[in-house]
């Protein structure tokens, strides 16, 4: 089943992107943009996945043993640390917007526009 | 040698400080920061230096240097325009701490952090030699950016811009980092130069998808249209010294990122497809070029006209980039060290304009025109820059990108730069002439325009801290542009970002590559008439807006500009929408073209 989190990875990027544009408030729409990103997570931890292998810890296990990609699971520790950041600041503007404003839906500040 | 991650590690390590003591005097932090920004620039100053002997500089952390052509740590490559761009962001960044430190009645130590994280980010996103360390740098500078954005959080404006800002370029990040994690499935590299030698001669499928996820996820940075309208929103909100560093650098590090993916990835397995990457590009290229200018004609408020004249000249160095040789890529670097003085000298002259008069709106500056010269004589110095008037940085930019599309017999490209840079150059003409004296209509008969009450009463006077900056990051763009030797450097420097052979073997097996001797492009008489040529264009596009009963007539245009600024609704799902459309565009035309 080689194919299925490349499938999960594009099924959850089209969902989050479809809630992001249909969003009528900023939280679920914060919370979308965070399932957009999970799509990352899933489709690099299906490209370090092999069939059949160890967790790349080698303390207890045999030299010579395959183990799966350390470095795509890496990356994706680093791209949780960035999306907490992103959407720890996003959720710190959108409360404030709601303060200044009484408003979170982001059709509806229209404050720029033209 | 310990100098390469100076830039990067200075700043943050700065950052870090004041963040933690940030109940420090004022004056102290200032002091500080200034004096890390003035640092980062000397290092640069020295990479430059050095780059002169050794065009592509490699430092590896930790010593993890390649084995076998194979690079296992995480390096810096820089180039002599990363080093460029390390530079103007120091100098930017100085002048606009120095203008913040009047520009804001209350700002906090927090205020230098963020700005010094956002320096940091920036060199670290120019230097690096590693894919996913790009997407980190990227995420980075772009929090920070967020972050500088909203600054002002008590108003309302700024939340909006800084939230349209910020889900935008998540989304841009996103893609690239998919785009990233495509190419490691394929290669199993993230070093940049070792992904570029093992992709070969050939794309597929996922080679040309990841190079579109890539290439559109960058040009949300970049603003290149239809990735553009978080742009103007965030700059019509942010304050104006941070705003000099959005135009200045930060927009066009996404354009870099572009042309240094392009020439150490794909520039191999896509270089039989030439002519059709070159007609994509172009494509965006043009489009931005135009929508920007047309959008930038329509602006009364100061800031959203700078700011859409910054997506016009975005459009014009990604034409540049689409002609893929050395010649016009030169011209580009050429233009973004012109371009950034003067735009930024200009967001600094806002920034004056808002502190004496509390307001930008052009209409409302003409009912009350008021002749403030410092302001007024950079804003008609910046639009003659951006005009290409000769011996600015952007005069030299244009005259080398003009000659490469001459050479390629792509003369429309000459052709949309003139157009598109005597049309953001009258604007800003007829901006400082109804603002400042008061000249052409200040009522359209046609149009309603709401009486905005005063509520805010401006300062008497301007605090040498704001104008002298100002004037002097002017006065720098135009003697940068006199320089010696100027478009050889330029040449020579784009020649060693286009040899993706040569920097591979000097990133991956200890080669170094032997400099070009490299002369200079002869200066025409052609050229000049060109330059002057736009001045004249510029400055009658604003006298006819200037004498005609409406206050900004487009003629047969006004449809399309109606139109045009009714998609720019603010509204972040439309946004979202209009990624996804150019990526959708820019995917399936490069699927369709670029394989085999």
């Amino acid at each position: 089943m080689t194919w299925l989190p490349y499938a999960v990875a594009i099924w959850l990027f089209l969902v989050g992107i479809y809630g992001v544009i249909t969003s009528r408030h900023f939280v679920h729409l914060i919370i979308c943009l965070s399932v957009v990103q999970s799509s990352t997570y899933v489709l690099l931890l299906g490209i370090g996945y092999r069939v059949g292998a160890a967790a790349p810890v080698f303390v207890d296990i045999p030299p010579g043993t395959p183990a799966v990609d350390p470095v795509v699971q890496a990356l994706m520790l680093t791209d949780v640390v960035v999306e907490v950041t992103v959407t720890a600041l996003l959720l710190a503007l959108a409360v404030l917007a709601h303060e200044r404003t009484g408003k979170l839906d982001p059709n509806k500040l229209g404050i720029l526009r033209g | 040698m310990l100098t390469p991650p100076i830039p990067v590690v200075l700043p943050l390590l700065m950052a870090a400080l004041l963040a933690a003591l940030h109940r420090m005097p004022r004056p102290l932090a200032f002091l500080l920061s200034i004096l890390t920004t003035i640092t980062v620039g000397a290092v640069a100053i020295a990479l430059l230096n050095y780059s002169r002997e050794e065009p592509l500089i490699v430092y590896w952390f930790g010593g993890w240097s390649p084995r076998q052509g194979s690079a296992p740590g995480i390096g810096f490559a820089i180039d002599t325009a990363g080093a460029m761009l390390v530079l103007l962001t120091s100098v930017l960044a100085t002048a606009s701490l120095i203008f913040s430190s009047r520009y804001f009645d209350t700002v906090g130590t927090l205020y230098h952090s963020l700005l010094l994280i956002f320096v940091a980010a920036m060199n670290g996103f120019a230097l690096t030699g590693d894919l996913f360390n790009l997407f980190v740098f990227f995420e980075l500078m772009s929090v920070a950016a967020y972050a500088l954005c909203g600054y002002k959080s008590e108003e309302p404006g700024p939340l909006q811009g800084a939230l349209n800002f910020a889900v935008t370029n998540t989304v841009g990040a996103f893609l690239a980092l998919t785009g990233i994690a495509l190419l490691y499935s394929r290669t199993g590299a993230l070093n940049m130069a070792q992904i570029g030698r093992a992709l070969g001669d050939r794309a597929d499928t996922l080679v040309v998808v990841a190079f579109a996820l890539i290439a559109c996820g960058f040009s949300v940075k970049a603003a290149i249209v239809p990735f553009h309208f978080w742009l103007a929103d965030a700059h019509a909100v942010a304050p104006a010294p941070v705003c000099a560093l959005f135009s200045g650098v930060m927009v066009e590090l996404g354009l870099y990122a572009i042309v240094r993916v392009y020439w150490t990835i794909f520039s191999g397995a896509l270089a039989t497809h030439e002519a059709e990457v070159r007609t994509l590009l172009a494509t965006f290229g043009g489009l931005t070029a135009v929508t920007g200018a047309l959008m930038c004609y329509a602006q009364r408020h100061l800031k959203r006209l700078l700011a859409f004249s910054t997506i016009s000249h975005m459009g014009i160095l990604l034409l540049g980039v689409a002609l893929l040789t050395p010649q016009a890529l030169a011209g580009v670097e050429l233009y973004v060290v012109g371009h950034a003085f003067v735009k930024a000298a200009m967001f600094l002259a806002a920034g004056i304009l808002l502190h004496r008069t509390a307001t930008l709106d052009e209409i409302e500056l003409a009912r009350r025109p008021r002749r403030l010269w410092v302001p007024a004589a950079l804003l008609v110095a910046g639009a003659a820059g951006l005009a290409g008037a000769p011996t600015f940085g952007t005069f030299w930019g244009e005259m080398m990108i003009g000659g490469a599309a001459h050479g390629l017999r792509n003369e429309w490209i000459e052709g949309i730069t003139f157009a598109a840079s005597a049309a953001t150059a009258g604007a800003l003409f007829r901006f400082a002439a109804r603002a400042f004296f008061g000249w052409g209509p200040a009522r359209d008969p046609g149009s309603k325009i709401e009486e905005l009450p005063d509520t805010q009463t401006g300062h008497r006077h301007t605090p040498a801290a704001m104008w002298v900056p100002a004037v002097g990051l002017m006065v720098a763009g135009l003697v940068a542009g006199l320089a010696p030797r100027l478009t050889g450097a330029a040449l020579s420097s784009a020649i060693h970002l286009e040899d993706r052979a040569g920097n591979a073997s000097r990133v991956l097996d200890h080669m170094a590559p032997y400099p070009p001797a490299v002369g200079d492009q002869p200066l025409m008489a052609g050229d000049v008439a060109r330059g002057a040529g736009c001045l004249a264009a510029a400055l009658l596009v604003a006298w006819l807006t200037l004498k005609s009963r409406a206050i900004f007539p487009a003629g047969r245009l006004r449809p399309a500009v109606r139109w045009l600024r009714d998609l720019h609704s603010g509204i972040i799902p439309d946004y979202v929408t209009w990624v996804m459309v150019g990526t959708a565009a820019f995917g399936a035309a490069a699927v369709l073209w670029l394989r085999g």
